[in-house]
Order: C-alpha cells, then sequence, then structure tokens
C-alpha cells in the first residue's frame, strides 16, 4: 500500500493505479480497431447501434460479441445466439478461479466489479502482476488496467457503430468474424494439445455444420476438449 | 443479411441473458473461492482446451460453406481468403493483419472474376 500526498490529499495505493494505467495502455489502443469493426460488423448485421454499443459495455468480450452477431446472422433463434456466446465465455471460469486465490482479502463488492472487467488481457496483466509482487494493491491496479480497457472497447464500439450503418453490404463485412476466430484460435493455442484440439474441432464443426440448433459448433467443441485431453494422456 | 427473424426486441434479450451468464462465469470462482476450494483438476484440464476448440468451430466452416452448401473449389473466394488469412495468423498472430489479407483478398476476388 502506497500513500502520496497531492495537493492535502492523501492517495491511497495511487502509484499502483497508475503503473496499472501504464501496462495496459498498449493492450487499450491496440483493442481500438477490433472494437470498431466489431460494431460496424453487428450494425451491418441487424443490431442497432445503441444494441452494439451497450453490448460491449455489459458482455465486454470481443470473441462472445463476434461470436453473437455471426450466430444472429444466420437467421437462428435466440437461444442458439445466447448458448454459443456463452460457450466462447467458458473460459472465463478459468481465469477467476486462477485469480481467485489473490483476491481473497477482498469484499465481495469489491472483487464483484473487477470480475465485470475479467477479460483476456485484464486476466493476463493482473496474474502476472499479482504473482510478480505480492505487496502490489490489487483493488487499484486492477481498476488501473480494467477502466482503460473499458473506456477505449466502448469508446471503439460507439465509433464503430456510427461508421457501420454507411458500409454498403458489397463489403460482405460479416466475412470479418471468421477472420476474427482464426486469429484468436492461434493466440489460443499453445503446444502439441491444444493444437490437436484446434484441429479435430474444425473438421467436425465442418462435417456437423448441418446438424440443427447449430449443435455442431458443441459437439465439435468437445471433440475438440477430449482430443486435447487425449493427446495431453499419451504425451 | 438483416436479422429479420429473432428481432431486435429479441436481440435485447440476448445481450441482457448473455451479459448476466458472462458475469456469474467470470465472477464464479472469485467469489467463491475459500468455500470450495480449488477448481478440480480434470475440469481445469478440460477448460483449457475450450478456447482453441470453440473457435476453430466457429471459424472454418465459414471457409468452406456458402448458402450452407459445402464448396471446395479453388474459386471458392471464401475459401482462398479464409485460407490466406489463416496462414498470416498462423505466422504473425495479429489480428488486424489477419483481417487485413483476409478481407483485401476477398474484395479483390470478387471484383477480378
Amino acid at each position: 500500500m502506497t500513500e502520496r500526498i497531492w495537493h492535502g490529499w492523501a492517495l491511497p495505493a495511487n502509484t499502483d493505479f497508475v503503473s496499472g494505467v501504464r501496462d495496459c495502455l498498449p493492450l487499450a489502443v491496440s483493442v481500438v480497431p477490433f472494437g470498431m469493426i466489431l460494431a460496424a460488423t453487428a450494425v451491418s448485421t441487424g443490431f442497432s447501434p445503441l444494441q452494439a454499443v451497450v453490448m460491449s459495455a455489459i458482455i465486454f468480450g470481443g470473441a462472445a460479441q463476434a461470436a453473437m452477431v455471426d450466430v444472429a446472422g444466420q437467421n437462428t433463434s435466440i437461444g442458439v445466439i445466447v448458448f454459443t456466446a456463452l460457450v466462447v465465455n467458458l473460459r472465463y471460469v478459468m481465469y477467476s478461479g486462477s485469480l481467485a486465490p489473490h483476491l481473497r482479502k477482498l469484499s465481495s463488492a469489491r472483487r464483484s466489479v473487477m470480475a465485470t472487467m475479467l477479460i483476456d488481457q485484464v486476466y493476463a496483466l493482473a496474474v502476472t502482476e499479482f504473482s510478480r509482487d505480492t505487496d502490489t494493491d490489487k483493488w487499484w491496479y486492477y481498476l488501473g488496467i480494467g477502466l482503460p480497457m473499458v473506456a477505449s472497447w466502448v469508446g471503439s464500439h460507439v465509433v464503430g457503430a456510427v461508421v457501420g450503418s454507411q458500409i454498403p453490404e458489397s463489403l460482405q463485412l460479416q466475412f470479418v468474424l471468421p477472420l476474427v476466430f482464426v486469429s484468436l484460435m492461434f493466440t489460443a493455442i499453445e503446444g502439441r494439445a491444444t493444437r490437436v484440439a484446434a484441429a479435430v474441432a474444425a473438421l467436425v464443426a465442418i462435417a456437423g455444420a448441418g446438424l440443427p440448433f447449430n449443435s455442431g459448433l458443441i459437439v465439435a467443441a468437445s471433440a475438440g476438449v477430449v482430443a486435447g485431453l487425449v493427446t495431453e494422456g499419451v504425451a | 443479411m438483416t436479422v429479420a427473424d429473432p428481432g431486435r426486441t429479441a436481440l435485447w434479450l440476448a445481450i441482457v441473458v448473455v451479459a448476466i451468464g458472462t458475469f456469474v462465469l467470470r465472477s464464479s470462482l472469485i467469489l467463491l473461492f475459500g468455500r470450495t476450494g480449488e477448481l478440480p483438476s480434470r475440469l481445469r484440464a478440460a477448460l483449457r482446451f475450450v478456447p482453441a476448440a470453440v473457435l476453430a468451430a466457429l471459424a472454418f466452416p465459414a471457409f468452406v460453406y456458402l448458402d450452407g452448401s459445402l464448396v471446395l473449389s479453388p474459386s471458392s473466394e471464401r475459401l482462398v481468403a479464409g485460407g490466406l488469412a489463416t496462414v498470416v495468423a498462423w505466422r504473425t498472430e495479429n489480428m488486424l493483419a489477419t483481417i487485413g489479407v483476409g478481407m483485401a483478398t476477398l474484395w479483390l476476388l470478387s471484383v477480378v472474376p
């Protein structure tokens, strides 16, 4: 806990907030183009500009938002849209479990606020810092990385939603979505077992694309997870 | 390609439900920790494969299907654009480069028949 006197005000742990902001700045800037493209794609798929912005704020996760827009564009039911997005977000349980030991001493209210900002980038920065330096003020450092991410993510959606309605359909903007997924997939692949999981899931998804209620996705994802576990057990 | 079927009101419902569900997933172990202890190791092992598997399953059908039918010909714009973008994603792990190459290829191929 660091205290600084600033114009007569004691700012508790202010330096940890500032170092959080500094750490997250490159990442906060790097998500701006993605946020703009995603919002523009959502609007051109039939989401209202307001919906595109609100979903960025309350769902706050690019992969799940992209999955929702993707599935909504295929004229499916609401249940399928919701289910797909939540499957994409299952990884947050893993992040939640990994951060939990570091946040034990904080109040439930603070932990809840922190949970709303738990995205890939925030998780990566927070877990690195908390493991490196146990004296870091968890609350203020986390806000330092989380709040700029929220601001840049939602802000970029505002711009993208406004621009999105001007983009002609001939540009086939929806094709951005599978490109986003491929790019995120390679980020998620680390080592042989995850590579096998991805390859098996891709093949099963292609084979099962005709299955009702988009169930090909969950069948493919399950097959991929099993393939990954088997590979890991063998290796 | 507008969302005529679910409609805007239904989309609001989907957005709110996903937001609540996502919060439950994010806060689950952060809030429960202490009462439940650690995540079971088998579950943790399985969850580790979910991102790569789900993202692969979301991505690749879009490259090989067009309006519901399998198109595996080099004349398919989506297959070529998706294939090139996959190589870029693999080599660079850079999302903007992937989107840039994929979309540029798609546009180029749809202008040049």
